[in-house]
């Protein structure tokens, strides 16, 4: 071979396996960056130009939780030194700046509420399917970026966790017609057109934002898995240096009657997205992840706590004005024939006659044996004829929907949810929980199950067991995954190997839970669901709590 | 060969070398076999078949030894490491480490892929991709087929694409005289080791003869194959009823021949492991809960025998030098043995560290 032919072939290699340099970030784009803090913070790393745009930051924009994760990563991998004053004041600025609007992040509020949900995205189901490989599609939603941030930021999961290619991010074998593009690249292109920086939603509300005004007292209704209804009050109060506010709530549970006191404070980023904690650093600190209205007379939202974030509460705040409100009644349903003495909820329930309170046909309240300002205790009468439903209450000028279901017996129940997940902890990781709930279904007028004139009961009492749910021949995973408590918990067994199970497999494993009722004639009555018993999330960048022995 | 074998010999073209052209008779029984395993530790084990103990522990120098390739000469191991950056050398008659090499430096991460040393051992192939961390953001390119000259520990070469398209993944390995690589996509590419230009190529994409459909069969040569010969299942589609159909297949790549044998319809087989003495070969039925040891007659191409047997999610199979035992093992830091005539249990060998997967070379010896 010649040797200006060697020349050449020595000149492509080194072409072919030289590194290509990095492009500059496109021009036009970007918000930016006025806070001092953060660019103090993060320039040693992302370069300000000269309209005050930094590099990745001012292209993208995010929750409070995506950007404090930013920060979490940057401090955990990237050698970032930050007070923790420093990092708050980074997400509250850049939240409030570069957050999402409401129209936004409303249809991803599942993803900050913490809910383990089987969410189905609508928008392409091959990029859904790229993306909750790893993730759940939510953490996408909740994110907008120009299309060069979209391609960075596949590039960085790429160089964190390179197995990703081999997953899902690039096509293993050759495509033959259809679309060839590589997953990550169809993905890149999806999330660019759907979730871009710049978008009407948040040039609107970004104009109109500001902080809310909150301050007073608060209807509060809410609904907690294994414990049914609660309602009560939340007064909040804005904190002395005007950043945030101050809580005080008390509630009772409607089925057992126990109150509840909690206090606690919280921030409202980008206008609307309330997050607080109550009896913070106490075993009974909850997290408050809450969405306020923009008329600033409702809120609603979760608050939660457990390792996975999987034991909460469902929970809405209405205004108290002079208005009275109407919050809900315990119990809410009553058999035909049936006396029960009953509690409205509610606030400005001043003292009334029974025939201030309408539940309608075939229901007759027969006095008003004490009150308060939280509540009402009536004596209700149902007819032996009363059609079967669901009635609304009318009263003090106001109108609860659905207040009292009318049935004649539980004809069948169902187990909520379909599909449960525990995680196995308490050695080295901490427990994941899963609490399911036994529902009553009356057939309806159509004595028909499974229809929709079906009348939803509530939480009904039942006996619960965990029998095998037979994956494998000989399947013995029951003896090994834990134990269902008599409420409704399921409390996985310990983490990491176990020397009395065959191969010292972990105990994990999957099981129908299943709950049987008993009708007040006394038939039985059985359910089931699935639950799956799995590993610990070994890895996430904020640490482990350590877990109680 | 019987008369129900069909041989396929396809014509080549251009002039392949011929591989194990001399030796031509499966490995006989040996007395003894080393297994070099990789363990998730810093050390990898060796382990004695016939005293069923660990003779030796091998220090890496990083943590997590996971793939292992033997080289040709089998006197040394190239051994990965969990993140795939770096590989170490493990000479075998000294059984430590003697070097190391990595592409990774400073702020550029090279993950390697794919490994294939030379014959010589003074290069190798590698399949690799490269990760650069600048100041605010990652940059992933590749990934590259390179030709690595492992004394200077420089990359030499680049290995051009097949077809000049780039894939995602690739297998490849050398011929015995290192005078060709062997790529393996969806055909077999033949290259001229020193300058990369295709020598042949074997169009297994196609069906091997008119009338039959597109086959699968395994190209590595086991334990104890045939030198240069490759003796694995074989899966195919018979086009005139649409039946899937699992034989053996024994590849001569160095000739392009594979002669194969249908047995019946195709069942959930896997680690297919030849004997010594080539006249019986064993692999495993596995199914979620349902596992069982087949046997094969390689003389007389039957199924001799099928048996149950307590089996595990993952598994290999390896069959012990002499031939009486043949081991389960994966996943796990067991290795459960049985006898490989009446398939019974007979006990487990359990180490203080886990296995790694496709991290075991075995070397018989005193035969």
């Amino acid at each position: 071979m010649k040797s200006s032919t060697l020349q050449i072939i020595g000149l492509a290699v080194l072409l072919a396996w030289s590194p290509r340099p990095v492009e500059a970030q496109e021009p036009g784009d970007g918000y930016a960056i006025t806070s001092q803090t953060v660019i103090d913070s993060c320039d040693r790393c992302h370069t300000l130009d000269d309209e005050g745009r930094m590099t990745r930051i001012s292209y993208l924009r995010k929750t409070p939780e995506g950007w404090q994760t930013s920060i979490r990563r940057m401090v955990s991998l990237h050698g970032v030194r930050l007070q923790p004053e420093a990092a708050r004041e980074i997400v509250r600025y850049l939240s409030d700046r570069q957050g999402l609007a409401p129209e936004e992040l409303r249809p991803a509020l599942f993803e900050v509420e913490r809910r383990r949900t089987d969410h189905d995205y609508e928008g392409d189901s091959g990029v859904e399917f790229t993306c909750i490989q790893c993730h759940s599609m939510g953490r996408v939603m909740t994110q907008r970026r120009t299309n060069e941030e979209w391609v960075l930021l596949l590039e960085t999961h790429r160089g964190l966790y390179p197995l990703v290619d081999d997953f899902q991010f690039r096509r293993q074998g050759r495509v033959r017609g259809g679309d060839s593009r590589h997953p990550m690249d169809r993905a890149i292109d999806h999330l660019s057109s759907v979730f871009p920086l710049e978008t009407s939603a948040w040039s609107a509300w970004s104009a109109t934002m500001r902080p809310p005004r909150l301050a007073g007292t608060w209807a509060l209704s809410g609904y907690e898995l294994g414990k049914g209804p609660i309602h009560g009050t939340v007064t909040i109060s804005a904190s002395p240096d005007g950043t945030g506010f101050a809580t005080s709530a008390s509630y009772v549970y409607a089925e057992t009657g126990a109150a509840v006191h909690r206090s606690g404070q919280a921030l409202v980023y980008t206008g609307y997205q309330w997050r607080g904690r109550s009896n913070p650093g106490t075993d009974s600190e909850l997290r408050e992840v809450m969405f306020v209205e923009r008329n600033q007379r409702e809120i609603s939202g979760r608050w939660f706590t457990g390792a996975y974030d999987e034991i909460g509460t469902d929970v809405k705040l209405l205004r108290v004005s002079d208005d009275p409100i109407v919050a809900g009644v315990h119990p809410s349903t009553a058999a035909r024939g049936e006396r029960i003495e009953a509690r409205v909820y509610g606030m400005g329930l001043v003292s009334a006659a029974a025939s201030d309170l309408d539940f309608g046909a075939g229901v007759t309240v027969g006095s008003v044996r004490g009150s308060s300002d939280g509540w009402l205790d009536v004596s209700l009468t149902i007819a032996a004829d009363a059609d079967i439903g669901a009635r609304d209450l009318f009263a003090f000028g106001v109108l609860h929907q659905r207040a009292l279901v009318l049935h004649d017996g539980v004809d069948r129940i169902a187990v909520t949810p379909e599909t449960g997940m525990a995680r196995v902890g308490g050695a080295n990781f901490p427990k994941g929980y899963e609490t399911y709930e036994a529902i009553g279904f009356d057939d309806g007028p159509d004595g028909e199950p499974e229809t929709a004139d079906d009348l939803r009961l509530g939480r009904v009492d039942v006996v619960w067991a965990v029998e095998e749910y037979a994956a494998t021949f000989g399947d013995d995973d029951v003896t090994y995954i834990g134990s269902m408590g008599p409420d409704g918990t399921f409390v996985p067994a310990l983490d990491g190997p176990n020397p009395d199970r065959r191969g010292d497999r972990n105990n994990i494993g999957d099981a129908w839970v299943v709950a049987t009722h008993t009708t007040a004639d006394g038939a039985k009555l059985r359910a089931r669901a699935h639950l799956l018993v799995t590993v610990p999330n070994y890895m996430r960048f904020e640490p482990w709590r350590e877990i109680a022995r | 060969m019987t008369a129900t074998m069909v041989r396929i010999r396809m014509r080549c073209s251009a002039v392949l070398v011929l591989w194990g052209a001399v030796a031509a008779a499966p490995l006989d029984a040996q007395a003894d076999a080393r297994w070099y395993i990789a363990t998730y530790s810093s050390h990898m084990l060796v382990w004695d078949e016939v005293s069923e103990e660990v003779v030796d522990r091998i220090d890496m120098r990083n943590p997590i030894p996971t793939t292992v390739v033997m080289n040709e000469k089998q006197d040394r191991l190239y051994v990965m490491e969990a993140t795939a950056q770096s590989i170490e050398v493990v000479d075998l008659k000294q059984e430590e480490v003697v070097d190391e090499f990595t592409l990774s430096e400073g702020n550029v991460t090279v993950r390697i892929q794919r490994f294939a040393p030379h014959p010589s051992d003074e290069r190798a192939a590698l399949f690799v991709k490269r990760y650069t961390k600048h100041r605010d953001r990652y940059q992933v390119e590749g990934p590259f087929m390179l030709e690595y000259d492992l004394t200077t520990k420089t990359v030499s070469d680049t290995i051009p694409w097949p077809d000049g398209e780039q894939v995602e993944n690739i297998d490849f390995r050398y011929s015995p005289d290192g005078e060709t690589l062997y790529l393996f996509t969806d055909d077999i590419i033949a290259l001229d080791a020193e300058t990369f230009e295709e020598a042949d190529r074997w169009q297994i994409s196609d069906p091997l003869e008119p009338g039959l459909g597109r086959g699968s069969f395994g190209v590595s040569p086991g334990t104890y194959d045939e030198d240069g010969v490759a003796t694995s299942l074989y899966r195919m589609t018979d086009p005139a009823q649409n039946r899937s159909l699992i034989g053996i297949a024994r590849v001569r790549l160095s000739e392009k021949e594979v002669d194969f044998y249908t047995l019946g319809t195709s069942e959930p087989l896997t680690a297919f492991s030849v004997a010594p003495g080539g006249e019986k070969a064993f692999a495993l039925y596995a199914e979620i809960g349902r596992y069982e040891f087949w046997e094969f007659d390689l003389v007389n191409q039957r199924v001799t025998q099928r048996v149950p047997f307590d089996g595990r999610p993952r598994m290999r199979l390896q069959v012990s030098a002499d031939g009486e035992k043949l081991y389960i093992f994966e996943a796990g830091n067991t290795i459960d043995i049985y006898d490989s005539s009446s398939f019974e249990y007979l006990r487990s060998v359990t180490f203080d560290e886990d296995m790694a997967y496709l991290g075991i070379a075995v070397i018989p010896y005193g035969g």
